[in-house]
C-alpha cells in the first residue's frame, strides 16, 4: 500500500464524507490484513521446513553437517526472520492507524479554513 | 557443457539446490528491504530538514493565504502516517505545527465564542456594531493602504491577515515601550486585553471596536467567508484605533 500521507488526510477533511473515520479504519484494517497474510504465509513455510529437517534427522535421511542441512537451516532462519520482523510491523500500524485519527480529528477543527485554500488551489 | 552440468548435479543434489536458492532469494529480499529502509530514513532526513520551524514561521507570518496552503500540502502534507508513528523528531514536528496551524487559525468553538462575547460587549457598552457603524475614513498610511488595496483586489483573507498581523505589531511595541512583559506568541485579541488591562481607562482606544476588528480578522482566517464593507469598516477602526496608542 502507498503509506497513508498526510495530505491524504486534509482531502479526506475537505471532503463530503460522512464517516472519515470509518474510512480510515477500513484502510488500516485492510493494510493490517495484507501484511498479517504475508507473515502468516512466510512463517508457516518456516515452521514446515523446520519439521521436515527435523523429521529427516529423526529418520536419518538427512545427516547434520551435510551442505544439504546447512542449506534448510539458513532458509528456515532467514525465513522465519522476515516473518517476525512483518509480525513486528504489525505493531506499528495500529500506531500509524491511531495517528492518522488524531491527526484527522486536529484537521477538522480547522477545516473552513483548509476547505478555502483547496478550493484557492483547484483541488476541491 | 553437459560434463559440467552432469558433475554440479552429482555434487549437489535437488532439495539442497532449491534450498540454497531460496536462501539467495531470501538474502537478496532482506537486503532490497535494508536498502528501502535506508532510503526512506534519507527522505525523512530531507522532510524533517525542508521543514523546520524558522520557514514554517516564516510563512505564517507572511499572511499569504498561497503560500500557507503550499506549505501545508507540500512541507507538512508530505509526512506520512509511517514517519509520523516510527520517527518521534517527525511526531513531534508535526504536532507543533498542527497545534502552531490552530492557534493561527483559530477552532470553530473559539471563533463562535469571540462572536457571542463581542455581542454582549456591543449590547452591555451601546457600542454600535462594525457591520452598522458609520466610520470616519481619515487618509491611510502607506501600511494601511496595502491592506485596503489588497482587500479591494478581491484578497479578502490576506487583507484581514495582515490586518492582524499589524494590530499584534502595533499592540506589541506599545507594551514594550510601556516594559510591559509578556509572552513572544500571544495573538491580537490577547494583546489588546493585556493593553487595556495595563492601560485601564487612561487610554482613548475603543476597547469593543477593536475586539470586534480583531473577531472580523479572525473569522475571516477561519475560512469563514467576510462581507466586504464589513472587512473595509475593520480596516479604518483599527486605523483610527491605533493611531491613539
Amino acid at each position: 500500500m502507498k503509506e497513508v500521507k498526510v495530505k491524504d488526510l486534509v482531502d479526506l477533511t475537505v471532503s463530503d464524507i460522512d464517516s472519515c473515520e470509518l474510512k480510515i479504519q477500513k484502510i488500516f484494517e485492510w493494510y493490517f490484513e495484507r501484511i498479517k497474510t504475508s507473515a502468516q504465509w512466510i512463517l508457516g513455510a518456516a515452521a514446515s521446513l523446520f519439521v521436515a529437517l527435523v523429521a529427516a534427522f529423526i529418520k536419518g535421511d538427512l545427516s547434520y553437517g551435510s551442505k544439504k542441512s546447512y542449506a534448510i537451516i539458513a532458509l528456515i532462519l532467514l525465513a522465519g526472520g522476515i516473518g517476525i520482523a512483518q509480525m513486528y510491523s504489525l505493531r506499528n500500524i495500529h500506531k500509524q492507524f491511531i495517528g492518522a485519527l488524531k491527526l484527522h480529528s486536529e484537521l477538522k477543527k480547522v477545516k473552513p479554513f483548509l476547505m478555502l485554500y483547496r478550493q484557492r488551489r483547484g483541488r476541491v | 557443457m553437459n560434463n559440467i552440468y552432469e558433475n554440479f548435479l552429482k555434487k549437489v543434489d535437488f532439495i539442497t539446490l532449491i534450498s540454497w536458492i531460496s536462501t539467495v532469494l531470501t538474502i537478496v529480499i532482506a537486503l532490497f528491504q535494508l536498502w528501502v529502509n535506508f532510503k526512506r530514513r534519507k527522505e525523512e532526513l530531507n522532510k524533517i530538514r525542508c521543514a523546520d520551524e524558522k520557514a514554517y514561521q516564516e510563512v505564517m507570518e507572511s499572511s499569504d493565504l498561497d503560500k500557507i496552503g503550499k506549505y501545508l500540502d507540500d512541507v507538512i502534507g508530505n509526512f506520512d502516517m509511517r514517519e509520523y508513528a516510527e520517527n518521534k523528531q517527525i511526531r513531534d514536528t508535526l504536532d507543533l505545527y498542527i497545534e502552531k496551524l490552530k492557534s493561527f487559525i483559530g477552532t470553530d468553538n473559539e471563533i463562535i465564542k469571540s462572536a457571542n462575547d463581542i455581542q454582549k460587549d456591543v449590547y452591555k457598552t451601546n457600542t454600535s456594531d462594525l457591520a452598522a457603524s458609520v466610520i470616519v475614513r481619515p487618509k491611510l498610511t502607506q501600511e494601511f493602504q496595502q491592506i485596503l488595496d489588497e482587500l479591494y483586489s478581491g484578497e479578502t483573507w490576506n487583507s484581514l491577515a495582515k490586518l492582524r498581523r499589524l494590530i499584534e505589531i502595533k499592540l506589541k511595541e506599545a507594551l514594550l515601550k510601556e516594559e510591559v512583559k509578556m509572552d513572544k506568541s500571544v495573538g491580537a485579541g490577547q494583546l489588546l486585553q493585556i493593553y487595556y488591562k495595563h492601560k485601564q481607562s487612561n487610554t482613548k482606544i475603543d476597547f469593543v471596536q477593536m475586539k470586534s476588528a480583531i473577531s472580523i480578522c479572525n473569522k475571516a482566517i477561519h475560512g469563514i467567508e467576510t462581507d466586504i464593507k464589513i472587512a473595509e469598516n475593520a480596516i479604518f477602526e483599527v486605523f483610527n484605533n491605533i493611531t491613539n496608542l
